[in-house]
Parts: structure tokens; sequence; C-alpha cells
């Protein structure tokens, strides 16, 4: 039981892969179309697993895969349009880091929502970085990104980290403050500008922001199913103090 | 014959079983939409703050708060609200390709509550309802 990659082109080397998979807020899944859409980005490889539900995706009456990678040549965007099974995480995990390291990727970067209980009250949600080693995301927070010091961090974002740590490849996480079970392109907004600070890009977000309900209104469902694998997957932790906090 | 009351008990907890299980699976598998009213079902979530429940729903849209109606019984909680403009699902089939501008949501509570000191609040399309909850403590002496 493994995930297959079905190529269409292959991606030119030192790109860097943006990851968004559905979790806290829809972070992800809403940054990385966000992504795909500002950069006209074209789609690279279909990815599918024994262990995904059997669905085939359409998009403007083209059929497509709901995991899949769109790319240009330095920048390519892995994006899941459905909620990934908790059994199908791990092995996806080791074979988006075997797949980036034989196309001679750069790094990853994984895009979340990390859960804070004021999220109403903030206009603006501050963005966290965290990496596979302690001197990338050192690096990163100069750039007015606050650095993931202390606590847990649960699915196929700490998956991926977890899997780039033990080949020694370059993976960050940037988490932006979100809700946890409303889906929030507010804060989808603060990771894209992040990224444009971080990576040197210029993508406007007022279309984001002017999409704002649509957005909410149309990701209910997704977020609904998302929930059921976010309870499998141990986000309660990213609640829990570690025991060497204390 | 004197098992009788025993195997009625039996099939009554395995009904009740059944009733809930299939209650867990409407929730689960349903979609978010009531075609029969029109309406879309928002996402909620209740909290238990010790004296009191805190019901927060999402309502994208809604701006108004002229244009929320909460009703409540005892253990049941009836929330409407008009977005202000209507989404559409025009492309989608499962939603009757229609657009929607209501939410509706019917919440069972799990504590009693006092509707009558209640509060409720819209700040960017999240309606938050704070419920006071009917508890009577008794004093127990300590010998």
């Amino acid at each position: 039981m493994s995930w297959k990659i079905y190529e269409r082109k292959s991606p030119k080397s030192k790109f860097t892969l943006f990851i968004g998979i559905p979790d806290v807020g829809l972070v992800g899944p809403i940054s990385a179309s966000f992504l795909i859409k500002s950069l006209k980005l074209e789609t690279l490889a279909l990815l599918d697993s024994e262990m995904m539900p059997p669905l085939l995706l359409f998009h403007n009456s083209e059929p497509t895969f709901p995991v899949r990678i769109h790319g240009s040549d330095d920048i390519c965007v892995l994006i899941s349009e459905v909620a990934i099974p908790v059994k199908a995480m791990y092995p996806l995990a080791k074979m988006i880091i075997e797949w980036a390291m034989e196309k001679d990727a750069e790094k990853i970067v994984t895009l979340s929502g990390i859960p804070v209980p004021n999220r109403l009250e903030l206009q603006t949600p501050r963005v966290y970085v965290t990496a596979s080693k302690k001197e990338y995301a050192e690096e990163l927070a100069k750039n007015g990104v606050q650095q993931l010091k202390e606590g847990f961090m649960s699915g196929m974002h700490a998956l991926i980290l977890k899997e780039a740590y033990i080949k020694d490849f370059p993976a960050i996480a940037l988490l932006s403050e979100s809700y946890f079970n409303y889906p929030d392109p507010g804060a989808a907004a603060s990771l894209i500008n992040a990224i444009n600070t971080l990576f040197g890009l210029s993508i406007d977000v007022t279309p984001l922001r002017e999409q704002e309900e649509e957005i909410r209104v149309k990701l209910r469902e997704l977020m609904k199913r998302t929930l059921e694998t976010m309870r499998q997957a141990g986000k309660e932790y990213e609640y829990t103090l570690p025991a060497m906090y204390a | 014959m004197g098992e009788d009351w025993f195997i009625e008990y039996i099939k009554k907890i395995r009904r009740e079983f059944e009733n809930l299980l299939s209650e867990v699976e409407r929730e689960l598998y349903s979609p978010l939409i009531d075609y029969r009213t029109k309406t879309l079902q928002p996402l909620y979530e209740i909290a238990d703050l010790g004296d009191k429940l805190m019901i927060r729903i999402d309502l994208p849209g809604v701006k108004d708060p002229s244009k929320v109606s909460i009703k409540g019984s005892e253990n049941k909680l009836l929330v409407e609200a008009k977005m202000e403009r209507p989404t559409s699902f025009e492309d989608l089939p499962t939603y009757a390709c229609r657009s929607y501008n209501y939410y509706r949501v019917e919440i069972t509570l799990p504590f009693p509550v006092d509707f009558k000191k209640s509060r409720a609040k819209l700040r960017r399309g999240v309606l938050e309802i704070e419920l006071p909850k009917k508890i009577k403590y008794y004093k127990v002496k300590v010998e």
C-alpha cells in the first residue's frame, strides 16, 4: 500500500516545493490554491494511493486528481483538495521527500495553520516558522516571522519535517494563527504575505480578501471531512505542553 | 418466562444504540444543506465554560445582527440567519444547482440552559451565544 505519482512534466532543478494539505482552518489548501491561481502554475504530476477514497475531481469540466503537483521553473505547489486519512499520511510524507530529492528541489515549505483561541480578535494573524533544522527557522525568523520554540506539531506537516530531518533535507513549516475548525482565508492571506517577504515574491492578496466570505461558505464541507481526520491525527497534542517544558 | 423482561431490555438498548448510530452517520455523511428549507447548515462548536455554554457558529456573509434569529427551548437552539448576498452553487448538482442566502441550524444542547440570561454577539461573520447553565447546587455536610 503506497502512493503512486503520474508525472506529466518534470520540474527544473533547485525549485521550492510548497505543500498545502487540509488541516487546521484549511489554511494549507487555501494558500496553495491561491499560489497556483496567482502564479498560473500548470499541472506537473498527479498523485494517488489505494489508501485514499476512490475519488476523481472535475475543474471546468476537466478531470483531475484531488492530490497533485503544479509548477513553473522555480516554484512547485503540492495541493490536496481532500482530507488525507492518517494511515496514508506516513507513506505520502516519505514519497514527497524522496520525489523532492530525486528532482533536486532546493527546499520544501509546508503551509498550514496553528489554532489560537483569540483568532476572532486578530485582524492580522501572525505567522510562525519551524523547520527540520533549527538554523533554517532562525534564518527566516530574522524577516519578521515568529519562531516556534515549544510545543507539539501534528499532521502532514509534522511528518514531512520528521522525514526531512531523517533524510537531512531542508524543510520549513509556515504556520499562520487561525481558527481550528472554520475555513480561514484571512490566515491564508497572512501566510501569502509572509511567503512574499521570505521568498522574494510579490503576490497581491486583495483577491483572496475579496473572496473571503465565499471561500468560507464553500469550504464548509471540506472542513467537516478534515475535522474527522484531525481527530485521528492527534491534533489535541498541539494544546499540550511537552513534559520537558515543565 | 422470567427472562422475558431481560430480552426486552436488551432489545430496547439495541434499538437506542442503532438510533444513536444512525444519527451519528447522518451527521457525518449528510451534506451541509437542507433542500427542504433551502438553507445552508453552518459549522458550529459548543464549548463548556463551567457555569455556561458558549456556542460559536460560523456565518460568513452575515453582517447585520438584525438578520439573525435565535430561538431556544429547554435543550434546543434554533438559529437562522440571512446573508448579505446569496452564494452561488450553480455548478453543483449536489446543491441542486442554485444559490443560497439563508443559514439554519438546530443544535441539541448538552445541558438545560437559562435563555432569559443569554447573550449573543455577531463579529466578522461569527456568532457567539453565551447560555448560562441551569444548575442547582446542594450543600453537602462534611463531618
